[in-house]
């Protein structure tokens, strides 16, 4: 990333052909890029992680490609009016003919109000995204069924941005999946890919983001999620992490309206020499906000996970009730979890908990099923697919669940 | 020739011996009991005799059918048809009963000839009805949970779906209310049949007077040292296994 040069960006920007105010938008972004920092890979004094073979620093702008590259295809059965708007440049909101940029633009703005906070691979995205897709769920609208995100990373590099706006007692759920077909055909090289998605729930919505990841491992991606939550609104992610060389996902929930919910889950499996960076966030700004944070996984092989959490309750969310649990199992030698739990309180009036644990299989349950039967392996599947389930029950979309369900039995068959 | 035949098992566990000498046979279509004091090596031998692998068998060997199965795995065992009912049953936390028994059966059956669903609960349904068990049990996590007698219930669920040759019970009866030692009495003698044998561990006379033992085995300090008919029993209960002891002395 030091290497690219103010004509690079440029040429970059002009093959977009973006209207200037979105031009503006990726030149502060390019200028911030330039002068901040990467996100750190060692916390404390032992633990690290950071992509195995690769270097961050080697990362370069690749052509914006086509438009339809890396383009999300989106399915939904609603009869209500959803309204999308997607394709590779921001110029798509004044092409749509109807006020999305009036609608989008200080949302796209706003958001990035406190930049300032952001590492470098964050302003790289900002200044070279190059897959947009916006959606927007009338005020209450009820979906029945969730609209379905198709995407494949691979040819060329992606760098994709999702937007939902769930107006006031808006309810959906979106399901989001990436696959990769041949990335990293040539040997050995890695492919880079980053994605945002900003999700604003409007007073007494509620929106369930569900993103099921399963990239070949030549992948290195940078994920960075947030939700604004208002008054009585919920939002929901749902993360489930299966392939990728090296996932950094950073996963933010605020909660701006009085008693607004917001909950985090990530799941994950990882293998070989997987690294997967998990930060996430719940920040109360609001009185009797409610928030609950899951990570759990299980490793093998060499494969490392960290998982840092933090709940923080702001000095007039009175009332707000905070909960982060940090869960691995380990199946190998090799394998390492860490989890950093953090709460950062500044209001009496409220209950906040932690709580990690970090385990192996246990040898007795192990021969316990063996002893009916089961060879080694079937029964460690038997073992890492019970240790999910209990999450999946909590589920309300038994649908998602469903989906969730099959998508890590695939990943441990 | 015996089902089981164990000739000088010896077997430790953290380097102490725990096991020091078992000799024992068990004939197709027999009834056997084991008893004997707390701490005298019963689970032990029932655990060695699956293959746990925390303990080392250091000499001695156990042939079943003629085989020796002394070092197999404990699945290649179960599949030979050696079933363990557990003392202790472990907990799995997000495996239905319903699951854990499908995958316990599929395990068995040539890969890619998985058991149909509709099949699974023709098979699991009657004997959930044998066992007067609600059906809602099987959704329930395998023994997360459960009560001591639900955990024994479901051990005998078990046996009867995978209907093995040589079934150890051990301690199946402890912790049972007195209609559900009926319940299970009765599952045990359902699976019963000349093609099949028993191990039954126990401390009490009660189940023996359901499922009649043919021979009944006396171990203490990890050795069998006595063997007599089942009304043996009788005499245990009287005299307590004291006089055992002595006699071995003398
Ligand atoms: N890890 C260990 N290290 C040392 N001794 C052990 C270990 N595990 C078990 N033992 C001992 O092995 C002996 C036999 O235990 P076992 O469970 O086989 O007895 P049991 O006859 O089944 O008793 P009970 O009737 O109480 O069920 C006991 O004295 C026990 O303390
Ligand atoms: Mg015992």
């Amino acid at each position: 990333m030091e290497q690219i040069t103010e004509n690079q960006f440029e040429d970059y920007a002009k093959k977009l052909k973006e209207p200037k105010w979105a031009f503006q938008s990726r030149e502060r972004s390019f200028r911030r890029m330039q002068s901040s920092p990467y996100p750190p890979s060692r916390y404390g004094l032992n633990i690290s992680i950071a992509p195995y073979g690769f270097d961050f620093s080697s990362v370069m702008p690749q052509d914006p490609g086509k438009p339809e590259s890396g383009r999300m295809l989106v399915k939904h059965s609603s009869k209500d009016k959803i309204e999308i708007v997607q394709g590779n440049n921001l110029g798509i909101l004044e092409q749509s003919g109807n006020d999305a940029l009036e609608l989008w633009k200080p949302i796209i703005e706003n958001l990035g109000a406190d930049k300032t906070q952001q590492h470098k691979l964050s302003h790289f995205h900002d200044a070279f995204a190059n897959s947009f897709l916006f959606i927007r769920i009338p005020k209450f609208a009820e979906l029945e069924s969730p609209i379905e995100i198709f995407q494949e990373i691979g040819e060329g590099q992606t760098l994709s941005d999702i937007f939902v706006l769930a107006e006031k007692g808006a309810k959906a759920s979106l399901l989001l999946y990436k696959v990769s077909k041949n990335a990293g055909s040539q040997k050995n090289a890695m492919a880079y890919h980053s994605e945002k998605i900003a999700l604003i729930a409007h007073d007494s919505s509620s929106v369930e983001f569900v993103s099921i990841q399963d990239l070949s491992r030549e992948i290195v991606q940078v994920l960075d999620r947030i939700a604004v939550a208002g008054k009585d609104a919920s939002v929901t992610w749902t993360d489930v992490c299966i392939g990728s060389s090296y996932t950094r996902m950073d996963i933010e929930n605020r909660l701006c309206g009085e008693g607004a919910q917001g909950n985090i889950k990530v799941l994950f499996l990882g293998a070989g020499t997987q690294r997967l960076d998990i930060n996430t966030k719940s920040i109360h700004a609001a009185p009797r906000t409610v928030s609950d944070i899951l990570t759990k996984g299980v490793l093998n092989g060499e494969a490392k996970a960290l998982s840092r959490g933090l709940v923080r309750i702001e000095a007039d969310a009175s009332g707000s009730n905070g909960y982060e649990k940090q869960d691995a199992l380990l199946l190998s030698e090799m394998a390492e979890a860490d989890a950093i739990p953090n709460l950062e309180i500044n209001n009496n009036d409220v209950r906040c908990t932690h709580g990690s644990t970090v385990g192996q299989l246990d040898k007795e349950k192990l021969f316990y099923l063996r002893s009916r039967g089961m060879d080694e392996e079937s029964a460690k599947k038997l073992l890492v697919e019970g240790y999910f389930n209990p999450v999946l029950d909590m589920f309300k979309n038994k649908n998602i669940s469903k989906k969730v369900h099959e998508a890590i039995l695939k990943a441990i068959d | 020739m015996a089902l089981l035949e164990i000739t000088d098992l010896h077997a430790s566990i953290d380097g102490k011996e725990i096991l020091k000498g078992v000799n024992l046979k068990i004939e197709l279509g027999s009834v056997n009991a084991l008893m004997g004091p707390n701490g005298s090596g019963k689970s032990t031998l029932a655990n060695v005799l699956m293959g746990h692998p925390k303990y080392q068998v250091t000499r001695g060997k156990i042939l079943l059918d003629g085989e020796d199965i002394t070092s197999m795995a404990p699945d290649e065992r179960s599949k030979k048809g050696l079933f363990l009912s557990f003392q202790y049953p472990s907990e799995i936390p997000g495996v239905t009963i319903s699951n854990f028994l499908r995958a316990a059966l599929n395990a068995r059956r040539p890969e890619g000839n998985k058991i149909p669903i509709p099949e699974f609960l023709r098979l699991l349904e009657g004997n959930l009805k044998k066992l007067k068990m609600d059906r809602k049990f099987i959704t329930r996590y395998l023994n997360q949970g459960f009560s001591g007698g639900e955990k024994k219930r479901a051990e005998i669920l078990q046996l009867l779906v995978m209907d093995p040759t040589l079934a150890i019970l051990d301690e199946t009866d402890s912790g049972l209310d007195i209609d559900a030692l009926r319940v299970v009495a009765e599952g045990v003698n359902m699976f019963m049949g000349r093609q099949k044998c028993i191990l039954i561990i126990t401390h009490y006379k009660r189940i023996l007077e359901y499922v009649k033992p043919d021979t009944l085995h006396v171990m203490i300090g990890g050795k069998i040292v006595l063997s007599g008919k089942g009304d043996l029993v009788d005499h245990l209960e009287e005299k307590g296994y004291g006089w055992i002891e002595k006699d071995e002395k003398s």
